[in-house]
């Protein structure tokens, strides 16, 4: 009888990575849950679809029936407001939880993220010995540290679950990262620089966390002393902040034809100056989106980086594709699908 | 000194190093009672610019042992180096270097007029006396790489040196300088300042004579050109040009900039090795003789990346005061490195992203971050404390400059 795992958010970005992964590394058969599934897919004797939400732990419960693994990968977009972090990634999480206990499915693996240990302060080459902050800056990271401690403290002999924290997850497909730095490109704004470039970022191509899934699933297996267990995943090269927009422009032909270097410190002040405008703006009933914060700032001036040994060691985790082919990758795909579009827009 | 102070003024600490390199109470060294050593330091100062100093600050244990590896491996090199003589009399000099070393009042007289160490193989009499009353474990291991350097010689002699592949060009770099770090490793460890350990991983002390050689063929590039020596691997500058001599050519000069990184990330690769090999060497005397030539290296190596003066000017070099303060700087494993993450960063932030290795670059400034502060953790204290003083061109330092110059005003005040 072959395995059955079923992958929440499987039409996502990364979701859709995870089921080509397990498509081409094992023999599963594939169940996708996803809020939203495309009315043009053709189900096959490996990919079941359901369309569903992860907040109705009925719907989340009937899915699961029948299932040996579960990859809980469905997780809302950063941009989405505050109560829909705590609905889908708390509520959500438990819900998953509850029905893997009650229809019997021995193996969970909850797509955490680096972000967990994210107070505000740099990152340098952390691992997992250090421990979740007491308090956040951001609710995306908040909510994904408390289901991540859910899923973990679930752990027992009938559901062994171990949770991954991915770092700057990018790659074809990617609909934050890539193109945020392109839109920053097109506004010009590429020739701005907050801090002298020191702090290291890891980015990591999506493929490698993709597989990362499948090693877990695989090793998830009684007496795997990665049960109950946290992994930070990474390409294992962290690069200078502003290396990596420099490198996807670079893949354009794109240089910036001059820098204007910001002082961190100067920055910080610019971030609060603009918090506060947009605090007053609220306050007037007009519309605002949080741009230019001080988080943001810290998150680019500091160092964000990761140790990936307990990955190594315990996974058997080795990046599959390195950092420079992942950026000609990622933007090989982005400049089709660019090309693709002006071609439609043409055509209209 | 008024010229080294005056290229430096942009550079506060440089300029500091300089003047108590200046005042400071010059060591003399005092051979007189032995003539015998009198005349082997005498030799080493006479062929060694960068080493004489280095190697005479060592514990005394290791001192006159590794005065006479260099000059054994001088004498073998003069052979070797000196085209006036025939092949056929050269190569069983090469090949029984290591035996020759071992002859009571041998001496060498067949060098050109123009060769400037002749005189060090004329009185090698001298270096073979001093040889000899070395400690039998550092004869055995300077008797052995020489041997092995020697054949080394005699085949690139027999056959040319033809450096087409990366691994040629490594294997090269291994008989010229991987050899030394190798024979140097070997000497510390029979020495009981270090540990077993120093002589057994071959693979750093290839990596630290790699790093220096690899840095000098990148920097000397026109100067062998013109010398009708091609020690570029031609499967790096065939990616480039079809003849390497294109790579002068004003036309050229994109391509000659991406050759140029290329031989950078090459060299770089070998960092990593670097530092794991520094963090083994326990001996302070020891560790400044390592770590001083690798520090000049990854400032070298700085000063060449994206600069296209190496395809127009023989004789690019760091400025002297950079040289001062980086021999006053490393001292401990902590400060030097602070010193690579330092120039690390530099060469990260300088290369164009156009540039087919600007994503290699970002990778390795990287690594060598993350080996630092996993392995020397005090290194970010010392990388503030070093760029109070250094880094031109940010912000920073023109809040730096900005001090300095109140500091002064405020000074001259005080002083009237």
């Amino acid at each position: 009888m072959t395995t059955k795992c079923l992958v929440t958010g499987g039409n996502g970005f990364l979701g859709r990575w995870i089921v080509a992964e397990l498509i081409k590394r094992t023999d599963y058969t594939i169940t996708i849950l996803d809020i939203f599934i495309p009315s043009n897919v053709e189900p096959n004797d490996r990919i079941t679809y359901i369309t569903g939400d992860i907040t109705d732990a009925a719907a989340v419960q009937a899915a699961l029936k029948g299932h040996d693994i579960c990859l809980h990968v469905a997780s809302p977009p950063h941009h989405f407001p505050a109560e829909k972090f705590k609905r889908i990634n708390i509520e959500g999480t438990q819900n998953v939880i509850d029905a893997c206990l009650n229809e019997k499915v021995g193996r969970l693996i909850y797509t955490s993220s680096a972000s967990v240990l994210q107070d505000g302060s740099p990152l340098v080459n952390a691992d997992e010995t250090y421990a979740i902050p007491k308090t956040f800056i951001e609710t995306y990271s908040e909510t994904k540290a408390i289901a991540e401690g859910m899923v973990l403290k679930a752990n027992c002999d009938q559901l062994l679950t171990c949770a991954l924290r991915p770092s700057g997850i990018f790659g074809p497909g990617d609909s934050q990262g890539t193109p945020g730095f392109m839109d920053v490109m097109k506004k010009g704004q590429h020739v701005l620089q907050i801090g002298d470039n020191s702090g290291l970022f890891d980015w990591t191509y999506v493929e490698n966390v993709a597989y990362s899934h499948v090693l877990a699933a695989q090793k998830l297996i009684p007496g795997s002393k990665a049960a109950g267990q946290a992994f930070f995943i990474t390409n294992g090269s962290p690069v200078p902040f502003w290396n990596h927009p420099r490198a996807l422009m670079a893949e354009k032909k794109v240089v910036a034809p001059y820098l204007i270097i910001i002082n961190f410190h100067v920055a910080l002040v610019i971030a609060f100056l603009s918090e506060m405008a947009s605090v007053v703006k609220r306050m007037l009933g007009k519309e605002s989106k949080d741009g230019f914060t001080r988080v943001r700032v810290r998150y680019i001036a500091y160092d964000r980086y990761f140790n990936i040994n307990k990955a190594r060691n315990l996974l058997g985790y080795e990046p599959v594709v390195s950092y420079k082919e992942g950026v000609k990758r990622t933007m090989a795909s982005f400049i089709e699908q660019e090309e693709l579009q002006a071609k439609k827009n043409a055509a209209k | 000194m008024a010229s080294a102070i005056l290229a430096s003024l942009l550079h506060p600490s440089e300029v500091l190093a300089l003047v108590q390199y200046k005042l400071a109470p010059k060591t003399k060294y005092d051979y007189s009672n032995n003539k015998t050593r009198e005349r082997l330091y005498h030799h080493l100062n006479m062929t060694s610019r960068s080493f004489a100093a280095v190697i005479q600050d060592l514990d005394d244990e290791l001192k006159d042992a590794i005065c006479l590896f260099y000059l054994v491996l001088r004498g073998l090199d003069t052979i070797e180096d000196d085209m006036t003589i025939d092949l056929e009399i050269k190569l069983p000099y090469l090949k029984t270097f290591h035996e020759i070393i071992y002859q009571k009042g041998w001496n060498f007289t067949e060098n050109g007029p123009n060769e400037k160490d002749r005189q060090l193989l004329v009185e090698f009499d001298t270096v073979i006396e001093g040889f000899l009353e070395l400690k039998p474990a550092y004869q055995t291991i300077i008797a052995d790489i020489t041997k092995r350097m020697g054949n080394g010689m005699a085949h690139y002699a027999t056959a040319g040196i033809n450096v087409v592949t990366n691994a040629d060009y490594d294997e090269y770099c291994h008989y010229v300088a991987g050899l030394v770090g190798l024979g140097l490793s070997e000497m510390f460890t029979a020495s009981g300042f270090e540990s077993p350990m120093v002589a057994e991983r071959k693979d750093l002390s290839n990596s630290m004579g790699l790093f220096l050689q690899k840095t000098n063929i990148t920097r000397d590039f026109l100067e062998d050109l013109r010398d009708n020596r091609r020690f570029w691997p031609e499967e790096i500058w065939g990616k480039y040009v079809d003849e390497i001599k294109d790579l002068t050519e004003p036309e050229n000069k994109e391509k000659a900039l991406q050759c140029l990184s290329h031989m950078v990330v090459n060299a770089m690769a070998h960092i990593r090795d670097v530092l794991e090999y520094l963090s083994m060497i326990k001996n302070k005397s020891c560790f400044k003789f390592c770590a001083i030539p690798q520090v000049m290296a990854i400032a070298t190596l700085n000063l060449l990346h994206t600069n296209y003066m190496i395809y127009t000017h023989e004789n690019v070099k760091i400025r002297k005061g950079e040289t001062v303060w980086l021999m006053k700087e490393s001292s401990n494993v902590d400060s030097v490195a602070a010193i690579f993450r330092l120039y690390a960063r530099q060469i990260n932030n300088k290369s164009n992203p156009l540039d087919p290795h600007f994503v290699d670059i970002g990778v390795i400034c990287g690594e060598i971050e993350q080996i630092c502060v996993s392995k020397y953790p005090g290194s970010t204290a010392e990388l503030h404390r070093l760029q109070a003083g250094v880094m031109a061109g940010t912000s920073g330092n023109v809040l730096t400059a900005a001090a300095v110059v109140a500091g002064a005003i405020a000074l001259k005040n005080v002083i009237a």
